[in-house]
C-alpha cells in the first residue's frame, strides 16, 4: 500500500506526466515514448523504462544484455529496458565534452553482481551509436582468459600470445556493430602482415576484416592494426570503447597455461605447475588496454568492473579501487567512477508492474502490496536478482 | 505345646502358686503384687527390644489371652533374678541369641565420631584461623571444622547416592587448597609489611598522568585451572604496549623507519586511535615465544631497545627509499602526479589540489588520515576528476566551477540541484 500510495503521490507532482504512457490503474508500467536513448534527460526520463527500437537493439543493446535477460525479451515477446542515472550522466559527459578533438575520457562503472552495470552501458553505447559514434566494444574478455581458442605464439608482437579464435568473433561482432560507418573509414598505413603480405594504405577497413577472418591467424594483428589507427586519430568520427569486467586486464590468474614456462606451485596444488598466460600476455587484450589508455583524442571509454573479472579468486569486493589494484588503478588515472545504484522505490516498482503487465510474474501474490514488498525485500533493490526471483513467482 | 507355651504356663502356674508373697525371692526381687493393675502386659515374646526400661516398658495390651498370663513386663535384672531364684527352685532360664537381652558390650571397632564435631570443641585461644592454618599444606580433615565433600558418586546406591564428605577424601587431597590465604590471612600479612609501604601518590590517581609518568604497560594475566595439573600454557604471555609518542629523538624519518620495521614484524604493530581530532599511535608487542613469562618479557624489552635504536640510525642505503616504500600513499612522486604533466590543457592549481586531495583521501587509510575506498571518498575523486578534466556540469572548457568547499558559484548550485534530484529519484 505504501509503495502504490508514493506512486500515485509521486505522478501527481511529477514534471513528467506528458511523456508518461498511462495505461491505467494505479499498478502501471510507466513508459515512455522516447524509444532513442540519446534523447533520454535526466529531468524527464529517469525511472521509465523505454523500448529499443529494433536496430538498436540487434546491433548494439543485445550484446550488452545477459542471455537471461534475451530469453525472456523472447518468452515475452516485448522489449522494455530502465532508463537510469548512471547511463545518462555518462551520456551527458559524453555529449558535453568527449568527442571533437578531445582526450580521451574514462568511466568506470562499479556496483554489485546484477545491479545493471552493463545494460548502463549499452544505453550509452546505443546512444552513441545513434550519434554516430564508432563502436568498440568487448564482452567477453573475462572468458578469453579462461579458455584459449587457437592459443599461438604471436608474430607481430614477439613473445606474447595470440588467440586467433576470439579474434576472428571479435572481427564479426565489430562489423555488425558498426555496419553503416565501417565502409566509409580508410586505413592510412599499410599494414604488412608478414613479410610477403601487405595492405596498402587507403584500403577500406572492411578489405582489412575480410582478410584477417578469411586467414584467422592474423586476426588478432588486424585488431591491433585497427586499434592503431583508432589512436592515430584517422577515424573522423569519434569512437567510444565499452569494456565489460576491465579488472581482468590486471589480474594474475588466468585459466590460460604456458606449457614452457615452470612457475612456483599454489598452495595445495597438483603438479604440473605452468604459469598463466595472463593479459599482459595476450596480444587481443593488450590491444584493447592500449585503448583504454589517455594517450589518445576524439573518443571516450567506458569500463566496468566486477568481481567476475577476479579469476579464481571469489572476490565478495566490487569497489573499484580494489578490483583495479594498485597497477589498474594507476593506469586509469583519473577516470571518474559511476555507482550504478540498487533500485530505488519508483524503479522496483516500476519494474515490478511492468512484469506483471508482461507476464513475467504470474502468481497471485506478486499482485499484493505484501507480495510486492517480499520481491523488494528478497532482491534487494537488485536488478538481476529480481529478474530471477521474479521468475519463480 | 511348645517348650514356651510351657514355660508360660508354668509361669502362670507359678504365679497363682506364690500369689500370696510371703518370703518369695521375687517379692524381695521387687515383683509388686501390683501387678493386677499392669497384669495385661505381658511378658510377650519379642517385645521389650534392647531397651532397659523394665516394667515401663510395657506396650500396654490389656486382656490377656490365655496363652499368656498377666505378667507385668521383666527387666533383665528381673530374669535373671528369677532364673536364680527359679534355679534354685530348678528351673533354667532360657537364652535365645539375638533376642535375650545381654549385657551392653563395648563396640568392637571404635566410631568415627565419638565426640561431637570440631566446631564444638573449639576453643578461643584457637579460633583465629590463620594461627591454625598459616601456611600453604595439604587438606586435612579434621583440621578443617567445615563439612566439605567432594566427589560424585556413580549411582544412587554408591554412598547413599550423596558425595563423599572430607574423612580420607584422597581427591580434597589432590587439589591445592587456597586456606593459607582466606582475608583473615591477607590482613594479617598486610599488616606485618604495612610499615614498610609509602602511601599511594594522590596525584597518579588523576586520569592520564599514569600514562604520563609510566608509559610502559606490561600485561599477564593468569589463569585458573581445574585440572589434574594447574598450570596454563597461556600464561606464560606478556603483552607490552607504549604510546609512540613518549619516544624521544624520534624525528619524521626515524619514525617511517620504525613503522617500516614494525610492518614487516609478526609480533608488534601499531594502533592508531583517534581521541577527538587527534591521533594518538600505540606500538603493541606480544610475546609468547619463551616458556616462562620473565623470559618473554626480557625479550620484549630487548626487541623495544632494538627496535628504537635502529630506527634512529640511518643507513646509506635507505636514500635508495623508492615511492613504493612509503608507509603510506605520498602524491608526489605517484603516478597520477606524473599523468598531470601529460595532460593537454594545464589543469588549474586548485583543480590539481582538489585532485590530490581526493587522491590521499582515497588512497590512505583511516590511521593514515584518509577514508579509505568509500562511496563518498570515489565520488569526491570523480568530482575532482572532472573539474581537473573540464568536464563537470559546471566545467567545460576550462575553469569550471568548484567541486567542494569552496565560494557559492553558479557551478556549485548547479551541482546542488543535481544532488537534490538525486536525492528526490533516489528516495
Amino acid at each position: 500500500r505504501s509503495i502504490a500510495n508514493w506512486l500515485l503521490r509521486r505522478r501527481q507532482l511529477s514534471p513528467f506526466g506528458a511523456c508518461v504512457n498511462r495505461r491505467g490503474g494505479a499498478s502501471a508500467a510507466l513508459l515512455t515514448d522516447e524509444s532513442a536513448p540519446e534523447r533520454h534527460s535526466l529531468d524527464r526520463h529517469v525511472g521509465l523504462l523505454y523500448r529499443p527500437e529494433e536496430a538498436d537493439w540487434q546491433a548494439v543493446t543485445r550484446h550488452f544484455c545477459r542471455p537471461e535477460l534475451v530469453r525472456l525479451f523472447d518468452t515475452l515477446g516485448q522489449r522494455a529496458l530502465m532508463v537510469r542515472r548512471p547511463a545518462l550522466e555518462i551520456g551527458e559527459r559524453l555529449a558535453g565534452h568527449a568527442g571533437d578533438g578531445r582526450p580521451c575520457l574514462r568511466f568506470v562503472l562499479y556496483g554489485r553482481r546484477g545491479s545493471g552495470k552493463s545494460l548502463q552501458m549499452g544505453h550509452v553505447a546505443a546512444a552513441c551509436r545513434r550519434r554516430g559514434w564508432l563502436l568498440v566494444t568487448v564482452h567477453n574478455a573475462h572468458l578469453w582468459m579462461r579458455h584459449s581458442r587457437e592459443l599461438h605464439e604471436s608474430a607481430h608482437r614477439p613473445g606474447m600470445f595470440d588467440t586467433a579464435g576470439y579474434g576472428c568473433i571479435w572481427l564479426r561482432h565489430f562489423y555488425a556493430m558498426n555496419q553503416e560507418i565501417l565502409p566509409g573509414l580508410r586505413v592510412t598505413k599499410e599494414l604488412s602482415w608478414n613479410a610477403k603480405e601487405s595492405t596498402p594504405a587507403g584500403s577500406s577497413w572492411k578489405e582489412v576484416i575480410d582478410y584477417a577472418l578469411a586467414r584467422p591467424r592474423y586476426s588478432c594483428a588486424a585488431v591491433q592494426f585497427l586499434i592503431d589507427e583508432i589512436k592515430l586519430g584517422s577515424v573522423p568520427m569519434p569512437t567510444l570503447v565499452c569494456f565489460e569486467v576491465a579488472n581482468c586486464l590486471w589480474w594474475h590468474r588466468s585459466g590460460i597455461k604456458n606449457d614452457a614456462i615452470r612457475r612456483t606451485p599454489l598452495q595445495g596444488e597438483e603438479p604440473p605447475w605452468r604459469a598463466d598466460i595472463t593479459a599482459k600476455q595476450l596480444t587481443l587484450l593488450d590491444a584493447f588496454k592500449q585503448l583504454l589508455d589517455s594517450d589518445w583524442n576524439n573518443g571516450a571509454a567506458v569500463m566496468s568492473v566486477s568481481p567476475q573479472g577476479a579469476l579464481f579468486d571469489r572476490l565478495r569486493e566490487w569497489m573499484p579501487r580494489k578490483l583495479l589494484g594498485d597497477e589498474g588503478f594507476a593506469y586509469l588515472d583519473p577516470f571518474v567512477p559511476v555507482y550504478v545504484e540498487p533500485y530505488g522505490p519508483a524503479e522496483m516498482s516500476n519494474m515490478l508492474n511492468w512484469y506483471t503487465e508482461s507476464g513475467w510474474l504470474t502468481s497471485e501474490a506478486a499482485a499484493t502490496d505484501a507480495g510486492r514488498a517480499e520481491l523488494a525485500f528478497l532482491s534487494d533493490g537488485n536488478a538481476g536478482e529480481l529478474l530471477r526471483i521474479a521468475g519463480e513467482w | 505345646m511348645t517348650p514356651t507355651g510351657k514355660l508360660l504356663l508354668l509361669s502362670g502356674l507359678a504365679r497363682r502358686l506364690l500369689a500370696a508373697p510371703s518370703n518369695h525371692s521375687l517379692a524381695a526381687a521387687g515383683y509388686s503384687n501390683s501387678s493386677s493393675s499392669n497384669s495385661s502386659d505381658v511378658w510377650s515374646i519379642g517385645e521389650g527390644g534392647v531397651d532397659d526400661a523394665g516394667a515401663a516398658s510395657v506396650s500396654g495390651r490389656r486382656g490377656a489371652s490365655s496363652r499368656r498370663a498377666g505378667f507385668a513386663g521383666y527387666s533383665a535384672a528381673d530374669v535373671a533374678a528369677a532364673a536364680a531364684a527359679s534355679n534354685t527352685a530348678g528351673f533354667r532360664s532360657l537364652v535365645v541369641p539375638g533376642l535375650t537381652k545381654e549385657a551392653a558390650k563395648p563396640p568392637l571397632l571404635r566410631s568415627r565420631h565419638p565426640l561431637t564435631p570440631r566446631c564444638g570443641r573449639m576453643k578461643p585461644a584457637h579460633s583465629s584461623w590463620p594461627s591454625v592454618w598459616p601456611t600453604a599444606r595439604t587438606f586435612h580433615p579434621a583440621a578443617v571444622p567445615l563439612p566439605v565433600r567432594q566427589g560424585r558418586p556413580n549411582n544412587a546406591t554408591e554412598n547413599a547416592g550423596i558425595s563423599p564428605n572430607k574423612w580420607g577424601n584422597t581427591e580434597l587431597i589432590k587439589v591445592p587448597n587456597f586456606l593459607h590465604l582466606t582475608p583473615a590471612h591477607v590482613a594479617a600479612h598486610c599488616a606485618a609489611i604495612k610499615h614498610l609501604c609509602t602511601p599511594w601518590p594522590k596525584a597518579l590517581d588523576e586520569p592520564g598522568v599514569i600514562d604520563k609518568q609510566l608509559p610502559l604497560r606490561v600485561v599477564t594475566t593468569d589463569y585458573l585451572r581445574s585440572h589434574h595439573s594447574i598450570r596454563d600454557i597461556r600464561a606464560r604471555r606478556v603483552d607490552l604496549s607504549l604510546c609512540l609518542d613518549r619516544l624521544v629523538k624520534l624525528d619524521k624519518r626515524s619514525l617511517e623507519k620504525l613503522l617500516c620495521l614494525v610492518s614487516f614484524s609478526n609480533f608488534a604493530k601499531v594502533d592508531t586511535q583517534f581521541v577527538g581530532s587527534s591521533r594518538v599511535r600505540h606500538l603493541r608487542m606480544w610475546s609468547d615465544r619463551c616458556p616462562w613469562r620473565f623470559q618473554n618479557y626480557d625479550y620484549l624489552i630487548y626487541a623495544l631497545s632494538a627496535l628504537y635504536s635502529q630506527s634512529l640510525r640511518h643507513e646509506s642505503w635507505e636514500s635508495g627509499k623508492a615511492w613504493i616504500d612509503n608507509q603510506r600513499y605520498e602524491f608526489d612522486g605517484s603516478s597520477s602526479q606524473k599523468k598531470l604533466a601529460k595532460l593537454a590543457n594545464k589543469p588549474a592549481t586548485n583543480a590539481v589540489t582538489h585532485y590530490r586531495n581526493a587522491l590521499i583521501k582515497l588512497h590512505r587509510q583511516p590511521e593514515n588520515g584518509g577514508t579509505g575506498e568509500t562511496h563518498d571518498s570515489l565520488r569526491q575523486y570523480g568530482r575532482a576528476v572532472e573539474f581537473l578534466l573540464g568536464i563537470g556540469k559546471g566545467g567545460g572548457g576550462g575553469g569550471g566551477g568548484p567541486v567542494k568547499k569552496l565560494d557559492a558559484s553558479s557551478a556549485q548550485q548547479a551541482g546542488q540541484t543535481k544532488r537534490t534530484t538525486e536525492r528526490q529519484a533516489a528516495s
